[in-house]
Parts: structure tokens; sequence; C-alpha cells
């Protein structure tokens, strides 16, 4: 590995110590990665805009400041990047839609402006599926998976999972309809973790949604997306759907152990996973039974039906925010988001309803599930990342594909990718955590003890 | 999915799709279509309706 690739592979706790005792600084490390963007993105297509300039008079500004000993924390000099639908004050955002490809935001969205307090460097936006559906953006090329540059990179949040593991940023955000940040994070050997709804605000974002949208960290390692999530954390008066439950200290809750906890295995979400990730799967399960977990078999009823429900109610307001735009700008629509987003509107009224009613009984149903267990396990994806060529739009009406996933959108609360081993062919394969409502520091908590043990967030794409 | 329920929708948005596009929409609900049987199958009676059940606060629901 080279210099660059070095510092650019850091942990944002590694790099952030380096620069507050001023080993290393935030412009040679913005240098470094906006280096590395300008040498691997040209082939991985992770970036929709680069904020170079911007980047460097950021990094300039947090180097002024640790010189003087002032401090904002562990993201203060720290690169990281955005998908595309966050709002960022002067920069392009997109939604990775040609409808806004021109827009530039007068101010920020409320993650981007508390990152920027934070004194992180903003490198840029990131490639996504438009507006957060499925498939590739509306504009510009399709991001690669680092892993085999063939092969998918995992939506929506694609760009976000490639930019992480191909060090191409210290950290990035996504969102979370229906796994879109669980999805990419297990394609690409990275953490993403999707946090309670309310828990981060979604003020300022391009939404695909109203109530599905969960907005949360993906990082290379557990510690960093601890470290994200206090930052971007907290209540927002600007959306009244922002919790105002405390902030705990998530970094300083991965010290404790995983002895007795309570790990549920939903055995559903292994149905139609490929045996490579049920094998991987199961593996990790019983690592964290030898670290001290105590695992059991559990069941959701209708979880079947989840995935049906799940598309009814995003599709259906997917339809209520984009039917002016298919009106007006059908043409500058991609077919996928322009066809499955008409669909939205052919969903009836009783069916809106009976989704909503099985959203109701889903989140009392998995709330006793977590009187049982502390934690639920699962595969993330039902196999490895496959070509893009093989890019099958009728996969979104498939409840195998996402209703492992979704599950937690309906039950409104935390859930992450974490690795957890690797294909034969050298793809990564990633399990799922889920926790009760605002547990997060539990889910990072089991997840930063099967990362130790494990050890698969030092292993990198050969690019 | 009805052909005349499709095109009152595409008439209702005025958005002209090609017969290739739906032939698409057709297979999609086709698709759908068991998982929509099996959902307004199911006995939810009395569960809520709406968003009430957000988590934030005991109980759930939006804060002010």
């Amino acid at each position: 590995m080279s210099g660059t690739a070095e510092l650019c592979y850091l942990s944002i706790e590694e790099a952030g110590a380096q620069l507050r005792k001023g080993a290393l600084s935030p412009v040679e490390l913005t240098r470094a990665y906006l280096d590395r963007i300008e040498a691997l993105d040209e082939r991985l297509h992770s970036y929709l805009h680069v904020a170079r300039e911007g980047a460097l008079a950021s990094a300039r500004r947090a180097e002024s400041e640790l010189k003087r000993g002032e401090t904002r924390g562990p993201l203060h000099g720290i690169p990281v990047a955005l998908k595309d639908i966050f709002d960022t004050a002067g920069v392009p955002t997109t939604g990775g839609s040609r409808i806004y490809r021109d827009r530039v935001p007068e101010h920020n969205a409320t993650v981007s402006a508390r990152l920027e307090a934070a004194g992180a460097v903003l490198l840029g936006k990131l490639t996504m599926s438009e507006l957060a559906m499925t498939g590739p953006p509306g504009f510009g090329e399709e991001a690669r998976n680092p892993w085999n540059l063939d092969c998918a990179p995992g939506w929506s949040s694609s760009g976000s999972g490639v930019a992480v593991a191909a060090g191409l940023c210290a950290g990035a955000c996504g969102s979370d309809s229906g796994g879109s940040i669980r999805f990419p994070a297990s394609y690409n050997n990275v953490v993403g973790l999707m946090p309670t709804y309310g828990r981060v605000s979604r003020h300022g974002v391009i939404p695909l949604t109203w109530s599905i949208d969960h907005l949360g960290p993906m990082t290379r390692c557990v510690e960093d997306a601890a470290l994200m999530l206090g930052v971007i954390a907290g209540h927002d008066p600007r959306d009244r759907t922002s919790s105002r439950a405390p902030v705990p200290d998530y970094r300083a809750a991965l010290r404790e152990d995983i002895r007795g906890v309570k790990v549920g295995v939903l055995r559903q979400g292994f149905e139609g996973a490929e045996p490579e990730t049920r094998a991987a799967v199961e593996r990790a399960i019983a690592e964290l039974e030898s670290l001290g977990a105590v695992a059991e078999e559990v069941r959701v009823p209708h979880f079947e039906e989840m995935h049906i429900a799940n598309s009814i109610l995003y599709l259906s307001e997917d339809f209520a925010l984009y039917r002016e735009a298919l009106q007006k700008q059908a043409e500058s629509l991609g077919q996928v988001f322009r066809i499955y987003t008409f669909m939205g509107g052919l969903f009836s009224a009783e069916e809106y309803i009976q989704a909503q009613r099985l959203r109701s009984r889903t989140r009392r149903e998995v709330a006793a599930l977590f009187e049982r267990v502390d934690l639920l396990a699962l595969p993330a994806a039902s196999g490895p990342a496959k070509p893009i060529a093989e890019f099958d739009p009728f996969a979104l009406t498939r409840p195998t594909r996402s209703a492992p996933l979704e599950v937690f959108n309906l039950a409104a609360c935390p859930a992450l990718s974490v690795p957890c081993g690797f294909s034969e062919a050298g793809l990564p394969i990633g399990l799922q955590l889920a926790a009760p409502p605002f547990d997060e520091a539990g889910l990072l908590r089991a997840a930063y003890t099967l990362q130790q043990r494990l050890g698969l967030h030092l292993r990198h794409p050969d690019l | 999915m009805d052909e005349a329920n499709l095109q009152v929708l595409l008439e209702r948005v005025g958005l002209d799709l090609s017969p290739e596009e739906r032939e698409w929409v057709h297979r999609a609900f086709e698709g759908y279509r068991p998982q929509l049987e099996a959902l307004l199958a199911l006995d939810l009676e009395g569960e809520e309706v709406g968003t009430a059940f957000l988590p934030g606060r005991p109980g759930g629901g939006r804060e002010e």
C-alpha cells in the first residue's frame, strides 16, 4: 500500500488522534484523498461532484484552528463525503436526478451543518440511485464495486459504500428506506448504520418518502460509525419527526463487552439467502456466542408480507412527492424511477391503509421480540454483489430480496450491516444486527466486538 | 393490473408510457399481485393507521 493509501485508510479515530497532536495536517490528509479520488474515481464513479477548492479551504481552516489548540471534536479536519441528497450550501445537490441537475442549495441540511460545525471537511457529493430508489443514477456513470469492477455497488447509497471501501473518503452518510445503507455496506465490506427513525434529522434532505427515510453513517469500522453518529444525531426543531431522546456517548459504549447479551436469530431472514452468505452469517453468530452472547432462534409474524407493505408505503409516498415531476419532467427522469414512481399511484387506498396497519402491528411484534432478546441477527443481503450487467429492475417486486431489511424500516428501529465474511469469489458479505429503538449503543457494541474478533475491516480492495 | 385502471392514472398524471414500459408496469404488478392478496387477507383489526407509531417519546408519536 502506498503512503497515500495508508493515509486514506486510516480510521477516523486514528487520523483524528494524529491531527490533534499535530503529527498530520488536515491539508495533507485532504490532499491525499483528493489525489486518490483523481487517480481512482475515473474507474469507480463514486463521486458526482468533488468539492476540491471548498475542501482545501475547510482543511486550511481546520489546520489553523488545531494549531491554535482549538479542537471541535473527533471529526475536526476529517475528510468526509455525503450521498447527494444532503443539501450542502453552495455545493451542487442533485439527488442523482436530472430534474435537479443544476440545483445548488443556499443552506445546509442539518446533517451537513452538524458535520461542518464539527470541523469535518466535505470532499464532495456521492453517486446514488436516482432520488434514492434503486439502480443507476439519473445521470453520470453507475458506481463500481471496488472488490470487482464488474459488480454492482449496492443501492441506493451506492457511491457512499464504494467511496468508503476504496479509501476515497474517511466516512460518508447515506439514507435508508428499505436497505439503502445496509445493502451497499454489505456489498462493499463497510459498516452501514440505519439509526432509529427520528434519531437523525431529515431537514434539508431530498426525500424518497416522509415516513420511512432514515439517515446514517457508512464507515470502514464500527468506532467511526459511533463517532459520526454522535455528531449527526440529536433533536432538530426543523424536523417535526426528530426525537428529543438524549444522545449517548456511542464511542464510550464500545468499551463494554457483550457477555450475556441475548441475540435472536431471525430465521426468516435466512430464507432465500445463498449458501455462502448463510454460512458466513452463521459463523458470525457463533463468534458472538463465543464472545459471551446467548443466541436463540426467533420468528416475527407476517414476515412474508413486509416487503409489499414497505413497497406500498414508500412508492405511494414517492408518488405523492414526485407526481408533479412525473407530469412536467417525465423525460428527465430515468426509466426505473419513472416507472416505479408511477406505480406508486396505482396502489389502492385500501392497500395503503392495510400497509399502515401492518406497520403498526410489526412495530408491536418487533417490540415484543425485544422483550425476549437484546439484538436480532440475520443476513444483510441474500448474497454478495452480482454483475452490474445482471441488474434486474423487477427484483424490486420480490420479497426475498428486501424483506429482511425492510422489517426494520417498518419497525422504525436501528439496524446495521457489519462485515462478516467473503465469498469464494472475494466479494464481501455482511451480517445485519438490529436493536430496540434508540439502542444504537447496544447495536454498535455487538458489532464492534465482532469486528475486533474477525478483523475484516482491515481488508481493503486491491485497486 | 387492469389496463383501464392504468389508463386512468396515465391520463390523470399526463404521462406517456411506451408499450414496452406499459408491459413493464404490468409485469411488476404481476410480481406484486400475490403479495397484495396476502396482505389484504391479513386480519389487522384494531391496528392504528397513520404515523403515531413513530418512536421518540413513550407511546410514540410526533413531538412538538
